[in-house]
C-alpha cells in the first residue's frame, strides 16, 4: 500500500517540481497572511495597551481618589490597616517636560515612590547605576528613553516642576521589564517627597496600590476598603483603570479581529484553492487507480496523506515568512504613523502560540482543501472522471437577485433604525445589543452584496464590451468560478467598507471639531505652564493671574482649572473656569437649555454645565439636579446647559471657579485664556509675556491657531491606527485576489491554450486576465464603497445614541475615490503575474491529451 | 515553384526528468501549394509534434521550417501569432471548443481575435457553419451538441479565416465512420474548391488515401513517402 501512496503521491511531488512546489507557495501564502496578520495585530494591541496603560507591578487592587487633587496621606495607614491588606504602597504621580538648551524635549510620566518599600510591588530591572535613595532630586528612568535621548547614568536632566525649571540627577536606568514598560518607556521614578513638591502635593497621595495577604479574595478586601475608605475612594483592579482603558480599546480590538478573520478566511482560501488545483491536476492517475481497482477509501487516504505533507512544508516556510513579513510592514508603519512610534518590538516575535497555530493551520488546512474535490472525484465513475467538468452562470440568477435584494434592505433597514435618536426607539437596546445589531446589518449588507455580485458585474462587462472577445472571456470565467469570484471581491469590499466608514467618521467629527473650536474658543493664546492638556499636572498660581493681567496687551486673563470629580462613583471631568471673565469672550455650545440665563446661572455657583457625553453617560438634562462628591461630604448643583464637548468619554462637568475654589479647597491653576485689547497682536503680547514673567517657568503659550492644529492632529491621529489596520486588510484582499487568478489560470490552461492556437497574441491573453481583475477590483470598491458610505453615516449619526455627541455625516469623496482608484490599481498591478503565467505558459502542452 | 511549407533537417526534443526525448529527428519535408498530405505513423511517432511545429504553436529544437517563405525561427512571438490566426486553420482531435462559447461564438473566434466583427465577417462565419451543416444549431454550447457536431464547429472555425493550410490532428479519431467520411470530404472540397493546402495527421489507412501523397514517420523520423496515383 504504501508503494501505491509512492506512485500517486511522493512520485507526483518528486516529479512534478514545479506544481508541487507552487501548491506549497499557495499554503506558505495563506500562512504567511494568517501569521504576518495575528503577529502585527498583537503587537499593536500591546502598543496601544502601553500607551494607555500604567504599571500596577504585583499590586492586585488600587485606591484612587475621587478628586484631581489626590488625597491625605494619612489614608495610607488607613488602608494598610484594612483586613487582607499585606502592603500599601502610595505613590505621587504627574506628567511633566523635559527640558534641554531652553527648549521642550518630551513628556515624562513620574512616579514619586516609597523608594524604601516600592520595590515590594513593583519590579525596577536595573541595567545602570542604582535605585533612588529616599529625597533628593535623583530619579531612575528607562534606558530606552534615555537612549533615545543620549542620556546616561549620572547625568542631570532638566525638568520642569511647580517651582520652575529644575535639575535632576539621574542615579540609575532600568530596562523595560516590570515598571519599565510604564507609558511606553516615557516614565522615570523619583522620591515621593519630590514629586510632592514637584506637584504641589505637600502631604497628599494620587495612588495606594495594594498587595494582598495570602488567603484573601480581591472582592472582599475591596468590599472592606470601600466601606472604609467612604465613597471619596476609588477601589480597583489595578488592569481596569481599567475601564477607560478597555473603553478606548473595545473598538480597537474589534477592528483587529475583523482583519484577523478576514485575513484567517483568505488565508484558508488561497490554501483551499491551491489544493484543489493540485488534486483536480490528477483527475486522471485517480481515475487510473479506481479502474485499477484500487478503494475509494485508500485514495481519499492517499490525498490526505499527501496534503499533510505539503501543508506541514508550506506550514512550516510559512510560519517563518510570516514573522519577517510582520516585522518589517510594523517597522514600516512605525515610520509612518507616530500614533505608533513605539510599537513594541518585542511583541513582534512568534509567540509558540503562533507560531503552533500556523504550523497546524497548514497541513490542517490543506487536508481539508483536499478531501472535497478528492471526495467528489471517486464519487463519480472511472470514466465520467476523465472529462472535464464545466459550470457556467447557471439559472440561479432570478432567485439569487431577489434574496440579494432582500438581504441589502434589511441590513440598510436595520442600520438606519440605530440612527433614530433615543425617544423614537420603540426598543431600548443595551450599548452591546446595539453593537451587535449593527454588526447583524452590516453582515446582512455583506451578504446581500455577495449575492448581487456575479450579476453586477455581468451586467458591468456586457456593457463595456457586448462583442469584444477580451470581455466577453474574462466575463465567462469569472462566472463559471462565481463562488471564487465572489470571494475575492467579498474580501477587497470588506477592507474597503472599513476604509470609507473609517475616513466618514474621521472627516465628520474632524468638521464638528473645527466647528466647535471657532465656535467654543473665544481667546486668542492659552497660557499655561508648559504643555497644557489633561496630563499636565504642573500647575501656576494666582499670583501669576495677577501678573498676567498687568502686561501691556492683554484685556482679559480668565483662569482655568482642570480635574476630576466623583459622581455617582464614577469619575467625570470638572472645568472650573471663571464664569465672571469667561463669559466676556466666549459662549457655551448649547445643545440643551434656556439660553438667555445660562451666564447669570453659572455665575452664581448654584448651578453647573455638563458636556453632551456627560449628558449622554448619567441621563441628564437640564434643569435636573447633579451631586458632586467635594473633600467634605457632597455638594448639590442644577443643571442650567447641555454643553455641545469634543471627546467621548464620560465628558465634561463645567463648574464657576470660585465654587469649585471654595468647596473642594484647591486653589491652583491650569492655565489661562488670554483675550487681547485691540490693536496689539499675538506675537508682540507673547514674547511680552515670556520675558517679564515667563523667566523660569517655562510657559507653554498657544494660540488659537496652535491649539486649533494641535486638536486637529490628535483627531487624525487617533483614526491613524485604524488606517494600519485597515491598509493591511487592503493588502490581504489583493493577496487574495492575485492568487485567485493564478489558480484560475492553471484552470483554464486547455482554453487559455487554444485561444493561442487559434492565433490570439500574448497580450490578448493576459488582457483577459487584466480584465477580470480590474472587473473584481472596480465590482468590489463600487460596493465597498457604497456601503462604506452607508456605514459611515450611520455610525456617525448613531453617534448621538452611542457617545452623546450630534455630528454632522460629510461624505469623504476623496477617500471614496482614492479608494476605488487603489483597488482597481491594486488588482490591475497584481493581474500583471497570472496574466503573464498566461501568455507565456506552453501552447502544446495546454492543447495536447495525455 | 516554390513550396508553400519547407521542413529542413527539424528536430525537436523533449526532457522528462534526466531523460531526453527526440520527438523529432531530421525530418526534412516539401508541401505545394493545394498539395493534400497525410502523415501516418504509431502512436508515439511525433505525427502531433511535426503539425504543432508546422502551425507555428512551438519551436523545434533544430533545423528550420519555412512557412510561405518566412523562417519561422526568426518570427516573434506576435509574429507567429498573427501567422496561427491569419494563415492557418487548425483541427484538434479533441476540438478544444471553448466551453462557454455558443456554436457560433466558437466558430467566430478566430475573427474575433482578429478584431474583425463587421457584418460580413459574421456572415462568413454563418456561411461556413452552413456549410458543415451547422447552420441550425448556431446558439447551441458544446455540451449540447454530439462529438461530430463538436468537430463540425471546429472545422467551421478553422476555415473562418478562409486559411491557406489547413492542419488536421487525427481529426476522424473521435468520430463513428460516417461522421468521418463527411468530415475528410469536407476536407477534400477545401482543397478541390478553395486551393487550400491540408496537411493531416491520421493512423487510419483509409482516411489517409484522401491525400495527395502519404508520409509516415516513426521514431521521429521520415520512413516512407508515397505519391497516391
Ligand atoms: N510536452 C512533451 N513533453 C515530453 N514529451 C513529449 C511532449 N510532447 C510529446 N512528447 C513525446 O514525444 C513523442 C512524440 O509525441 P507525439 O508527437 O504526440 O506523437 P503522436 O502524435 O505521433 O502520437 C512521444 O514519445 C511523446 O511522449
Ligand atoms: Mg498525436
Amino acid at each position: 500500500m504504501l508503494s501505491v501512496f509512492g506512485q500517486f503521491s511522493l512520485r507526483f511531488i518528486k516529479e512534478r517540481k514545479g506544481r508541487a512546489a507552487a501548491t506549497v507557495f499557495g499554503i506558505t501564502l495563506g500562512i504567511v497572511v494568517i501569521v504576518a496578520t495575528a503577529i502585527v495585530n498583537r503587537s499593536t494591541l500591546a502598543s496601544f495597551k502601553q500607551m494607555v496603560t500604567t504599571s500596577a507591578g504585583k499590586a492586585e487592587l488600587q485606591v484612587l481618589p475621587s478628586v484631581r487633587s489626590g488625597f491625605d496621606a494619612k489614608y495610607v495607614n488607613v488602608i494598610s490597616g484594612v483586613r487582607g491588606v499585606k502592603g500599601a504602597y502610595p505613590v505621587v504621580t504627574g506628567n511633566t517636560r523635559v527640558v534641554k538648551d531652553a527648549r521642550d524635549v518630551d513628556t515624562l510620566m513620574i512616579y514619586g515612590v516609597d523608594a524604601s518599600v516600592d520595590r515590594k510591588v513593583r519590579e525596577y530591572d536595573l541595567s545602570k547605576g542604582r535605585f533612588i535613595g529616599g529625597r533628593g532630586r535623583e530619579i531612575v528612568l528607562t534606558s530606552q528613553w534615555a537612549s533615545d535621548y543620549g542620556v546616561k547614568a549620572e547625568n542631570d536632566v532638566t525638568l520642569l516642576t511647580a517651582a520652575g525649571l529644575k535639575s535632576f540627577r539621574v542615579v540609575g536606568l532600568i530596562s523595560d521589564k516590570g515598571a519599565g514598560n510604564t507609558n511606553g518607556g516615557k516614565f522615570a521614578v523619583t522620591d515621593i517627597e519630590t514629586a510632592r513638591e514637584m506637584f504641589t502635593r505637600a502631604g497628599r497621595v494620587d495612588q495606594v496600590d495594594v498587595t494582598l495577604e495570602d488567603g484573601f479574595k480581591e472582592d472582599a478586601v475591596k468590599a472592606s476598603l470601600e466601606s472604609e475608605l467612604g465613597k471619596t475612594f476609588v477601589v480597583e483592579r489595578p488592569a481596569g483603570r481599567g475601564k477607560d482603558v478597555e473603553d478606548s480599546m473595545a473598538g480597537y480590538q474589534f477592528m483587529l479581529s475583523l482583519t484577523g478573520s478576514i485575513s484567517l478566511l483568505v488565508g484558508l482560501f488561497i490554501i483551499y484553492n491551491n489544493m484543489e488545483i493540485s488534486v483536480e491536476e490528477r483527475r486522471f492517475s485517480i481515475a487510473m487507480m479506481r479502474a485499477l481497482g484500487l478503494r475509494r477509501k485508500k485514495i481519499l487516504l492517499f490525498v490526505l496523506g499527501e496534503a499533510a505533507i505539503l501543508g506541514s512544508v508550506g506550514g512550516f516556510i510559512g510560519v517563518i515568512l510570516g514573522a519577517g513579513l510582520a516585522r518589517s510592514m510594523a517597522m514600516a508603519f512605525a515610520g509612518i504613523s507616530s500614533a505608533l512610534n513605539r510599537v513594541n518590538l518585542t511583541e513582534l516575535g512568534l509567540t509558540p502560540g503562533i507560531f503552533l497555530t500556523g504550523l497546524a493551520a497548514g497541513p490542517a488546512a490543506a487536508m481539508a482543501a483536499a478531501l472535497g474535490p478528492a471526495y467528489r472525484m471517486v464519487k463519480v465513475s472511472p470514466m465520467e472522471a476523465l472529462v472535464p467538468v464545466e459550470t457556467s452562470w447557471g439559472k440561479r440568477n432570478r432567485r439569487t437577485i431577489a434574496l440579494g435584494m432582500l438581504l441589502l434592505i434589511v441590513g440598510a433597514a436595520a442600520l438606519i433604525a440605530l440612527t433614530f435618536p433615543e425617544k423614537f426607539r420603540v426598543v431600548r437596546l443595551t450599548e452591546d445589543q446595539f453593537k451587535a445589531f449593527g454588526v447583524g446589518g452590516l453582515g446582512l449588507l455583506v451578504g446581500g452584496s455577495v449575492l448581487l455580485m456575479p450579476g453586477a458585474l455581468r451586467a458591468f462587462l456586457k456593457r463595456v464590451a457586448p462583442r469584444r472577445i477580451v470581455p466577453r472571456m474574462a466575463l465567462d470565467n469569472l462566472g463559471r468560478v462565481s463562488g471564487r469570484t465572489s470571494a475575492a471581491i467579498a474580501g477587497m469590499m470588506i477592507a474597503l467598507i472599513m476604509m470609507v466608514s473609517n475616513a466618514a467618521q474621521s472627516l465628520s467629527y474632524g468638521e464638528y471639531t473645527r466647528n466647535w473650536i471657532d465656535k467654543s474658543v473665544g481667546w486668542d493664546m492659552l497660557v499655561s505652564s508648559s504643555y497644557f492638556g489633561a496630563q499636565m499636572d504642573v500647575p501656576l498660581d494666582e499670583e501669576f493671574g495677577r501678573n498676567l493681567r498687568a502686561i501691556e496687551g492683554v484685556k482679559i486673563a480668565c483662569t482655568l482649572r482642570f480635574t476630576r470629580a466623583s459622581y455617582g462613583g464614577s469619575m467625570v471631568n470638572l472645568s472650573a473656569f471663571d464664569m465672571n471673565t469667561f463669559f466676556r469672550f466666549a459662549k457655551f455650545d448649547l445643545q440643551d437649555g434656556e439660553g438667555g440665563k445660562i451666564e447669570e446661572r453659572m455665575k452664581s455657583g448654584e448651578y453647573v454645565a455638563v458636556s453632551s457625553g456627560a449628558a449622554r453617560t448619567f441621563k441628564l438634562k437640564a434643569g435636573n439636579v447633579m451631586e458632586l462628591s467635594t473633600p467634605d461630604g457632597k455638594a448639590r448643583f442644577k443643571v442650567a446647559a447641555v454643553v455641545k464637548d469634543l471627546g467621548s468619554d464620560n465628558g465634561n462637568v463645567y463648574i464657576d471657579r470660585p465654587t469649585y475654589k471654595r468647596l473642594w479647597g484647591d486653589s491652583r491653576v491650569d492655565g489661562y485664556d488670554v483675550v487681547l485689547k485691540d490693536g496689539y497682536t499675538v506675537e508682540e503680547v507673547k514674547e511680552r509675556i515670556e520675558r517679564e514673567i515667563g523667566k523660569g517657568r517655562h510657559l507653554t503659550i498657544r494660540t488659537h491657531e496652535d491649539f486649533k492644529k494641535g486638536i486637529m492632529s490628535l483627531v487624525d491621529q487617533s483614526f491613524a491606527l485604524t488606517d494600519l489596520v485597515i491598509y493591511i486588510a487592503v493588502f490581504v484582499a489583493t493577496v487574495g485576489i492575485m492568487n485567485g487568478a493564478l489558480i484560475s489560470v492553471w484552470q483554464r490552461k486547455r482554453e487559455i491554450s487554444t485561444l493561442r492556437a487559434l492565433g490570439a497574441r500574448r497580450r490578448q491573453v493576459s488582457r483577459i486576465l487584466l480584465t477580470e481583475a480590474v472587473a473584481i477590483g472596480l465590482t468590489g470598491s463600487l460596493f465597498g464603497t457604497a456601503i462604506g458610505m452607508f456605514l459611515g453615516k450611520a455610525m456617525v449619526e448613531s453617534g448621538r445614541v452611542l457617545t452623546g455627541i450630534i455630528l454632522e455625516y460629510k461624505a469623504p469623496w476623496p477617500v471614496v475615490v482614492w479608494a476605488v482608484a487603489l483597488a482597481v490599481g491594486l488588482s490591475s498591478v497584481v493581474s500583471v503575474i497570472p496574466g503573464r503565467a498566461a501568455a507565456r505558459s506552453s501552447i502544446v502542452d495546454g492543447i495536447r491529451y495525455e | 515553384m516554390k513550396a508553400q511549407v519547407t521542413l529542413e533537417n527539424v528536430a525537436k526534443c523533449y526532457t522528462k526528468g534526466t531523460m531526453e526525448i527526440r520527438a523529432l529527428d531530421g525530418v526534412s519535408i516539401d508541401v505545394k501549394r493545394g498539395e493534400f498530405v497525410s502523415i501516418m505513423g504509431a502512436s508515439g511517432s511525433g505525427k502531433s509534434t511535426l503539425l504543432h511545429l508546422i502551425g507555428a504553436l512551438d519551436r523545434s529544437t533544430a533545423g528550420e521550417i519555412y512557412l510561405e517563405g518566412k523562417a519561422l525561427s526568426s518570427l516573434s512571438d506576435d509574429a507567429l501569432s498573427d501567422i496561427r490566426r491569419e494563415r492557418i486553420g487548425f483541427i484538434f482531435q479533441q476540438f478544444n471548443l471553448l466551453p462557454t462559447l455558443t456554436s457560433f461564438e466558437n466558430a467566430a473566434l478566430p475573427t474575433l481575435l482578429a478584431g474583425r466583427a463587421r457584418r460580413e465577417d459574421r456572415e462568413r462565419v454563418r456561411e461556413m457553419l452552413a456549410a458543415v451543416g451547422m447552420g441550425d444549431r448556431l446558439d447551441h454550447k458544446p455540451e449540447e451538441l454530439s462529438g461530430g457536431q463538436m468537430q463540425r464547429v471546429a472545422i467551421a472555425r478553422a476555415l473562418s479565416m478562409q486559411p491557406a493550410i489547413i492542419l488536421a490532428d487525427e481529426p476522424t479519431g473521435n468520430l463513428d465512420s460516417k461522421m468521418g467520411e463527411e468530415t475528410l470530404a469536407i476536407l477534400k472540397e477545401c482543397q478541390e474548391s478553395y486551393g487550400q493546402t491540408i496537411i493531416m495527421v491520421t493512423h487510419d489507412a483509409k482516411a489517409a488515401a484522401y491525400g495527395d501523397r502519404i508520409i509516415t514517420l516513426k521514431d521521429g523520423k521520415v520512413v516512407e513517402e508515397l505519391e497516391a496515383i
